[in-house]
Protein backbone atom coordinates (compact mmCIF):
# COMPACT_ATOMS: atom_id res chain seq x y z
CA UNK A 1 0.00 0.00 0.00
CA UNK A 2 1.44 3.24 -0.82
CA UNK A 3 0.39 6.23 -0.06
CA UNK A 4 1.11 10.53 0.08
CA UNK A 5 -0.04 13.33 2.15
CA UNK A 6 -3.74 14.27 0.97
CA UNK A 7 -4.64 17.33 -0.98
CA UNK A 8 -7.11 18.12 1.84
CA UNK A 9 -4.05 19.24 4.36
CA UNK A 10 -3.39 22.45 1.25
CA UNK A 11 -7.48 23.20 1.63
CA UNK A 12 -6.77 26.15 3.59
CA UNK A 13 -4.33 27.46 1.22
CA UNK A 14 -6.66 26.48 -2.14
CA UNK A 15 -9.26 28.68 0.07
CA UNK A 16 -6.97 31.92 0.10
CA UNK A 17 -6.52 30.93 -3.61
CA UNK A 18 -10.01 31.22 -4.28
CA UNK A 19 -10.81 34.60 -2.10
CA UNK A 20 -7.90 35.97 -4.56
CA UNK A 21 -9.50 35.26 -7.67
CA UNK A 22 -13.33 36.12 -6.29
CA UNK A 23 -11.54 39.46 -5.22
CA UNK A 24 -10.18 40.28 -8.39
CA UNK A 25 -13.55 39.37 -9.99
CA UNK A 26 -15.27 41.13 -7.78
CA UNK A 27 -13.25 44.13 -8.48
CA UNK A 28 -13.24 43.65 -12.51
CA UNK A 29 -17.05 43.50 -12.40
CA UNK A 30 -17.53 46.51 -9.91
CA UNK A 31 -15.63 48.35 -12.96
CA UNK A 32 -12.89 49.81 -10.57
CA UNK A 33 -9.18 49.67 -11.83
CA UNK A 34 -7.34 46.73 -10.87
CA UNK A 35 -3.56 47.74 -10.05
CA UNK A 36 -1.52 45.86 -12.02
CA UNK A 37 1.09 45.56 -9.38
CA UNK A 38 -0.97 43.56 -7.07
CA UNK A 39 -2.56 41.59 -9.32
CA UNK A 40 0.75 40.33 -10.54
CA UNK A 41 1.37 39.64 -6.82
CA UNK A 42 -1.60 37.73 -6.82
CA UNK A 43 -0.98 35.33 -9.62
CA UNK A 44 2.56 34.72 -8.03
CA UNK A 45 1.32 34.10 -4.69
CA UNK A 46 -1.51 31.65 -6.30
CA UNK A 47 0.54 29.86 -9.08
CA UNK A 48 3.68 29.80 -6.13
CA UNK A 49 1.08 28.35 -3.72
CA UNK A 50 -0.30 25.24 -5.85
CA UNK A 51 3.49 24.63 -7.03
CA UNK A 52 4.81 24.63 -3.31
CA UNK A 53 1.44 22.73 -2.13
CA UNK A 54 2.22 19.85 -4.91
CA UNK A 55 6.15 19.85 -4.41
CA UNK A 56 5.03 19.31 -0.42
CA UNK A 57 2.94 16.57 -1.48
CA UNK A 58 5.26 14.91 -3.80
CA UNK A 59 7.68 14.85 -1.24
CA UNK A 60 6.52 12.72 1.41
CA UNK A 61 5.48 8.93 0.37
CA UNK A 62 4.48 6.19 2.96
CA UNK A 63 4.48 2.33 1.77
CA UNK A 64 3.57 -0.82 3.44
CA UNK A 65 4.69 -3.58 1.82
CA UNK A 66 5.35 -7.22 3.25
CA UNK A 67 8.45 -6.57 5.08
CA UNK A 68 8.61 -2.80 6.60
CA UNK A 69 6.76 0.42 6.50
CA UNK A 70 8.88 2.84 4.55
CA UNK A 71 8.75 6.80 4.50
CA UNK A 72 10.79 8.09 1.81
CA UNK A 73 11.28 11.94 1.67
CA UNK A 74 12.28 14.07 -0.47
CA UNK A 75 12.45 15.23 -4.25
CA UNK A 76 15.49 14.69 -5.50
CA UNK A 77 17.64 13.77 -2.30
CA UNK A 78 15.23 11.08 -1.19
CA UNK A 79 15.79 10.11 2.62
CA UNK A 80 14.05 6.40 3.48
CA UNK A 81 13.28 5.49 6.57
CA UNK A 82 12.50 1.93 7.03
CA UNK A 83 10.44 -0.21 9.85
CA UNK A 84 10.70 -3.50 10.36
CA UNK A 85 6.71 -4.80 10.47
CA UNK A 86 7.92 -7.08 13.07
CA UNK A 87 9.39 -4.49 15.33
CA UNK A 88 6.14 -2.26 14.80
CA UNK A 89 4.44 -2.81 18.43
CA UNK A 90 1.29 -0.25 17.21
CA UNK A 91 -0.01 2.30 15.77
CA UNK A 92 -1.57 5.54 16.89
CA UNK A 93 -4.27 7.33 15.04
CA UNK A 94 -4.71 10.94 15.17
CA UNK A 95 -7.34 13.32 13.66
CA UNK A 96 -9.18 16.69 15.12
CA UNK A 97 -12.67 17.50 14.15
CA UNK A 98 -11.92 18.86 10.77
CA UNK A 99 -10.05 15.97 9.70
CA UNK A 100 -12.22 13.59 10.90
CA UNK A 101 -15.18 15.68 8.97
CA UNK A 102 -12.72 15.35 5.63
CA UNK A 103 -11.36 11.67 6.72
CA UNK A 104 -7.56 12.48 6.86
CA UNK A 105 -5.56 12.30 9.77
CA UNK A 106 -2.00 11.07 10.91
CA UNK A 107 -0.93 7.87 11.74
CA UNK A 108 2.17 7.16 14.46
CA UNK A 109 3.76 3.79 14.12
CA UNK A 110 5.52 2.81 17.42
CA UNK A 111 8.22 0.21 17.90
CA UNK A 112 8.43 -2.10 20.88
CA UNK A 113 11.53 0.04 21.97
CA UNK A 114 10.10 3.85 21.65
CA UNK A 115 13.34 4.67 19.88
CA UNK A 116 11.64 5.75 16.79
CA UNK A 117 8.02 6.78 16.26
CA UNK A 118 7.29 6.84 12.37
CA UNK A 119 5.12 9.38 11.51
CA UNK A 120 2.29 8.60 8.37
CA UNK A 121 0.94 12.08 8.56
CA UNK A 122 -2.14 13.76 6.37
CA UNK A 123 -3.34 10.71 4.69
CA UNK A 124 -6.65 10.07 3.34
CA UNK A 125 -8.38 7.76 5.13
CA UNK A 126 -6.16 7.00 7.84
CA UNK A 127 -8.12 4.16 9.50
CA UNK A 128 -8.24 2.29 6.37
CA UNK A 129 -4.02 2.13 6.28
CA UNK A 130 -4.04 1.68 10.29
CA UNK A 131 -6.45 -1.67 9.48
CA UNK A 132 -3.69 -2.42 6.24
CA UNK A 133 -0.97 -2.44 8.85
CA UNK A 134 -2.63 -4.52 11.39
CA UNK A 135 -2.97 -7.34 9.05
CA UNK A 136 0.34 -6.98 7.54
CA UNK A 137 1.77 -7.49 11.02
CA UNK A 138 -0.76 -10.13 12.13
CA UNK A 139 0.45 -11.88 8.68
CA UNK A 140 4.35 -11.89 9.65
CA UNK A 141 3.74 -12.73 12.89
CA UNK A 142 1.04 -15.60 11.47
CA UNK A 143 4.08 -16.75 9.40
CA UNK A 144 6.81 -15.63 12.08
CA UNK A 145 5.44 -18.15 14.74
CA UNK A 146 4.27 -20.99 11.70
CA UNK A 147 8.65 -21.13 10.60
CA UNK A 148 9.49 -21.18 14.67
CA UNK A 149 6.83 -24.37 15.26
CA UNK A 150 8.44 -26.11 12.02
CA UNK A 151 11.82 -25.19 13.55
CA UNK A 152 11.17 -26.77 17.06
CA UNK B 1 16.71 16.43 25.20
CA UNK B 2 17.85 16.33 21.86
CA UNK B 3 14.98 14.55 21.22
CA UNK B 4 12.67 17.13 22.25
CA UNK B 5 14.80 19.84 20.75
CA UNK B 6 13.85 17.97 17.46
CA UNK B 7 10.30 18.77 17.25
CA UNK B 8 9.94 21.80 19.09
CA UNK B 9 11.88 23.44 16.52
CA UNK B 10 10.04 21.34 13.58
CA UNK B 11 6.60 23.10 15.24
CA UNK B 12 8.63 26.35 15.20
CA UNK B 13 9.49 26.16 11.49
CA UNK B 14 5.83 24.84 10.79
CA UNK B 15 4.38 28.32 12.48
CA UNK B 16 6.67 30.14 10.97
CA UNK B 17 6.20 29.35 7.45
CA UNK B 18 2.37 29.18 8.35
CA UNK B 19 2.66 33.12 9.69
CA UNK B 20 4.74 33.28 6.47
CA UNK B 21 1.93 31.84 4.06
CA UNK B 22 -0.95 34.20 5.83
CA UNK B 23 1.06 37.59 6.22
CA UNK B 24 2.09 37.63 2.69
CA UNK B 25 -1.92 36.53 1.46
CA UNK B 26 -3.01 39.11 3.62
CA UNK B 27 -0.48 41.93 1.92
CA UNK B 28 -1.70 40.42 -1.45
CA UNK B 29 -5.67 40.52 -0.63
CA UNK B 30 -5.18 44.09 0.82
CA UNK B 31 -3.11 45.69 -1.26
CA UNK B 32 -5.75 44.42 -4.64
CA UNK B 33 -8.63 45.61 -2.42
CA UNK B 34 -7.03 49.20 -1.24
CA UNK B 35 -5.45 50.26 -4.63
CA UNK B 36 -8.88 49.59 -6.30
CA UNK B 37 -11.52 50.65 -3.42
CA UNK B 38 -9.25 53.26 -2.03
CA UNK B 39 -7.27 55.59 -4.14
CA UNK B 40 -5.13 57.15 -1.24
CA UNK B 41 -3.27 53.43 -1.24
CA UNK B 42 -2.75 53.38 -4.86
CA UNK B 43 0.84 51.70 -4.97
CA UNK B 44 1.79 53.52 -7.61
CA UNK B 45 -0.53 56.12 -8.41
CA UNK B 46 0.95 58.71 -5.55
CA UNK B 47 4.46 58.28 -7.02
CA UNK B 48 2.86 58.86 -10.45
CA UNK B 49 0.89 61.76 -9.39
CA UNK B 50 3.90 63.72 -7.74
CA UNK B 51 5.63 63.15 -10.85
CA UNK B 52 3.22 64.73 -13.10
CA UNK B 53 2.66 67.87 -10.88
CA UNK B 54 5.64 68.60 -9.29
CA UNK B 55 8.40 67.18 -11.69
CA UNK B 56 7.56 65.95 -15.08
CA UNK B 57 5.69 68.80 -15.96
CA UNK B 58 7.56 72.13 -16.56
CA UNK B 59 7.50 75.99 -15.50
CA UNK B 60 7.01 77.06 -18.49
CA UNK B 61 3.96 78.63 -19.14
CA UNK B 62 2.53 77.49 -23.17
CA UNK B 63 -0.64 78.69 -24.87
CA UNK B 64 0.06 77.45 -28.65
CA UNK B 65 -2.55 76.81 -31.79
CA UNK B 66 -1.02 74.26 -34.10
CA UNK B 67 -1.92 71.88 -36.87
CA UNK B 68 -3.10 68.91 -35.16
CA UNK B 69 -0.72 66.01 -35.27
CA UNK B 70 -1.03 62.30 -34.51
CA UNK B 71 -1.37 62.00 -30.93
CA UNK B 72 -2.15 59.59 -28.92
CA UNK B 73 -3.51 60.48 -24.94
CA UNK B 74 -3.91 58.12 -22.38
CA UNK B 75 -4.55 58.63 -18.55
CA UNK B 76 -7.66 59.95 -16.61
CA UNK B 77 -9.42 62.86 -17.57
CA UNK B 78 -11.90 64.92 -15.21
CA UNK B 79 -14.12 65.26 -18.85
CA UNK B 80 -14.14 65.26 -22.58
CA UNK B 81 -16.31 66.61 -24.85
CA UNK B 82 -16.18 64.99 -28.27
CA UNK B 83 -18.47 66.30 -31.21
CA UNK B 84 -18.80 64.62 -34.65
CA UNK B 85 -20.51 62.02 -36.63
CA UNK B 86 -19.89 59.39 -39.05
CA UNK B 87 -20.72 55.88 -39.68
CA UNK B 88 -19.00 54.41 -36.39
CA UNK B 89 -20.66 52.87 -33.37
CA UNK B 90 -20.36 53.98 -29.96
CA UNK B 91 -20.51 50.97 -27.19
CA UNK B 92 -21.47 51.91 -23.95
CA UNK B 93 -21.28 48.74 -21.59
CA UNK B 94 -23.07 46.13 -24.50
CA UNK B 95 -25.52 49.44 -25.44
CA UNK B 96 -24.54 50.31 -29.17
CA UNK B 97 -25.31 54.09 -30.14
CA UNK B 98 -25.18 54.14 -34.04
CA UNK B 99 -23.54 57.89 -34.90
CA UNK B 100 -24.12 57.90 -38.85
CA UNK B 101 -27.52 59.25 -37.98
CA UNK B 102 -26.33 62.72 -37.14
CA UNK B 103 -23.24 64.53 -38.18
CA UNK B 104 -23.17 66.92 -35.05
CA UNK B 105 -23.44 64.38 -31.96
CA UNK B 106 -22.38 65.24 -28.77
CA UNK B 107 -20.84 62.89 -26.39
CA UNK B 108 -19.24 64.19 -23.23
CA UNK B 109 -17.36 61.48 -21.00
CA UNK B 110 -17.04 62.27 -16.94
CA UNK B 111 -14.31 60.95 -15.44
CA UNK B 112 -12.58 59.70 -18.24
CA UNK B 113 -9.80 56.69 -18.28
CA UNK B 114 -8.36 55.55 -21.25
CA UNK B 115 -6.92 55.71 -24.23
CA UNK B 116 -7.71 58.54 -27.19
CA UNK B 117 -5.74 58.28 -30.70
CA UNK B 118 -6.26 61.21 -32.27
CA UNK B 119 -5.20 62.92 -36.20
CA UNK B 120 -6.26 65.60 -37.79
CA UNK B 121 -9.67 64.52 -39.26
CA UNK B 122 -10.83 61.46 -36.81
CA UNK B 123 -10.41 59.26 -33.79
CA UNK B 124 -9.07 56.41 -34.49
CA UNK B 125 -9.04 54.89 -30.83
CA UNK B 126 -11.11 55.86 -28.10
CA UNK B 127 -11.22 52.99 -25.32
CA UNK B 128 -11.82 52.88 -21.70
CA UNK B 129 -14.12 53.95 -18.66
CA UNK B 130 -16.16 56.89 -17.43
CA UNK B 131 -18.47 57.18 -14.40
CA UNK B 132 -21.10 58.88 -17.08
CA UNK B 133 -21.84 59.25 -20.54
CA UNK B 134 -23.22 61.67 -22.32
CA UNK B 135 -24.67 61.22 -25.72
CA UNK B 136 -26.60 64.14 -27.47
CA UNK B 137 -27.86 64.90 -23.79
CA UNK B 138 -29.16 61.55 -23.25
CA UNK B 139 -26.92 60.62 -19.59
CA UNK B 140 -25.94 57.17 -18.93
CA UNK B 141 -25.25 55.90 -15.59
CA UNK B 142 -23.78 52.85 -14.12
CA UNK B 143 -26.72 50.85 -12.20
CA UNK B 144 -24.14 48.02 -10.36
CA UNK B 145 -20.21 49.40 -10.81
CA UNK B 146 -19.04 52.61 -10.49
CA UNK B 147 -17.97 52.89 -14.27
CA UNK B 148 -18.86 52.43 -17.25
CA UNK B 149 -16.79 50.63 -20.59
CA UNK B 150 -16.77 52.54 -23.42
CA UNK B 151 -15.51 52.46 -26.92
CA UNK B 152 -15.69 53.24 -30.59
CA UNK B 153 -15.84 50.52 -33.20
CA UNK B 154 -14.58 52.53 -36.14
CA UNK B 155 -12.93 55.90 -36.93
CA UNK B 156 -14.95 59.08 -36.32
CA UNK B 157 -14.67 62.22 -37.72
CA UNK B 158 -14.82 64.72 -35.67
CA UNK B 159 -15.43 68.32 -35.56
CA UNK B 160 -13.96 69.28 -31.88
CA UNK B 161 -12.50 67.14 -29.27
CA UNK B 162 -11.74 69.01 -25.56
CA UNK B 163 -9.91 67.61 -22.84
CA UNK B 164 -10.30 69.57 -19.75
CA UNK B 165 -7.31 69.51 -17.71
CA UNK B 166 -5.21 66.53 -16.65
CA UNK B 167 -3.76 66.13 -20.37
CA UNK B 168 0.00 64.99 -19.83
CA UNK B 169 1.91 64.56 -22.99
CA UNK B 170 5.59 63.48 -22.56
CA UNK B 171 6.93 64.50 -26.25
CA UNK B 172 5.46 65.96 -29.31
CA UNK B 173 7.35 66.25 -32.44
CA UNK B 174 6.25 67.05 -35.34
CA UNK B 175 6.15 69.77 -38.40
CA UNK B 176 3.84 72.25 -37.30
CA UNK B 177 1.52 75.67 -38.54
CA UNK B 178 0.67 78.23 -35.80
CA UNK B 179 1.34 79.80 -32.90
CA UNK B 180 3.00 79.30 -29.87
CA UNK B 181 3.12 82.03 -26.20
CA UNK B 182 5.20 81.44 -23.63
CA UNK B 183 4.86 82.53 -20.46
CA UNK B 184 1.45 84.83 -20.74
CA UNK B 185 2.40 86.13 -24.44
CA UNK B 186 5.50 87.05 -23.52
CA UNK B 187 7.50 85.57 -25.67
CA UNK B 188 5.38 84.78 -29.02
CA UNK B 189 6.48 82.19 -32.05
CA UNK B 190 4.80 81.53 -35.17
CA UNK B 191 5.65 78.61 -37.05
CA UNK B 192 5.16 77.66 -40.75
CA UNK B 193 5.89 73.89 -41.44
CA UNK B 194 8.89 74.32 -38.75
CA UNK B 195 9.52 71.15 -36.50
CA UNK B 196 8.48 72.02 -33.12
CA UNK B 197 9.08 69.31 -30.29
CA UNK B 198 7.30 69.75 -26.72
CA UNK B 199 8.75 68.24 -23.80
CA UNK B 200 6.21 67.09 -20.64
CA UNK B 201 3.29 69.30 -21.42
CA UNK B 202 0.38 68.93 -19.24
CA UNK B 203 -2.71 70.84 -19.25
CA UNK B 204 -5.86 71.01 -21.61
CA UNK B 205 -6.25 70.39 -25.06
CA UNK B 206 -8.96 70.99 -27.88
CA UNK B 207 -8.98 70.41 -31.33
CA UNK B 208 -11.05 72.34 -33.75
CA UNK B 209 -11.10 73.82 -37.02
CA UNK B 210 -8.19 71.63 -37.68
CA UNK B 211 -6.45 73.49 -34.95
CA UNK B 212 -5.06 72.07 -31.88
CA UNK B 213 -4.68 74.11 -28.93
CA UNK B 214 -2.81 73.92 -25.65
CA UNK B 215 -2.93 75.15 -22.77
CA UNK B 216 -0.99 74.38 -19.67
CA UNK B 217 2.48 73.72 -19.06
CA UNK B 218 5.49 72.33 -20.62
CA UNK B 219 9.41 71.80 -19.61
CA UNK B 220 10.94 72.06 -22.81
CA UNK B 221 10.22 73.66 -25.84
CA UNK B 222 12.43 73.58 -29.05
CA UNK B 223 11.40 74.96 -32.28
CA UNK B 224 13.76 73.99 -35.47
CA UNK B 225 13.96 75.40 -38.71
CA UNK B 226 15.18 79.42 -39.53
CA UNK B 227 14.19 80.32 -35.71
CA UNK B 228 15.91 77.68 -33.80
CA UNK B 229 14.98 78.17 -30.72
CA UNK B 230 15.54 75.97 -27.72
CA UNK B 231 13.53 77.30 -24.01
CA UNK B 232 13.74 75.24 -20.83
Amino acid sequence: MKVRNSRKTYIPVYFMIVILLFTIGYIKYSGKELNNLALKGAFIFSILAVIITELHRLSNRYEINDNAVVHAKGLFFVTSKRTDILAVSDAELKQNPWQRILNFGDVNVMVFSRESVTNVKNINNPSEFTSFLEDKINEKRGGAQKKGGISH
Amino acid sequence: MGDHNVPMNRNKRRFYTKVFVVSAFLIVLSSLILTSFYDVFSLTGSIINEIDLNNTAGEIKIDAVLTIPDAEVKGKFEKVDVKGGSDSNFYVENEKFYLGISQSNYITLKNYDGTIFFDSSKISELKGKASNVSMNGVSVSPESKSTLKIRLDEDFIYSSLAINNGVYLEELNYNATGTVKINDGKNVFNLNNDGITIKNFQGSLTLENNKIRLIGFIEELEIKGDQGILVH
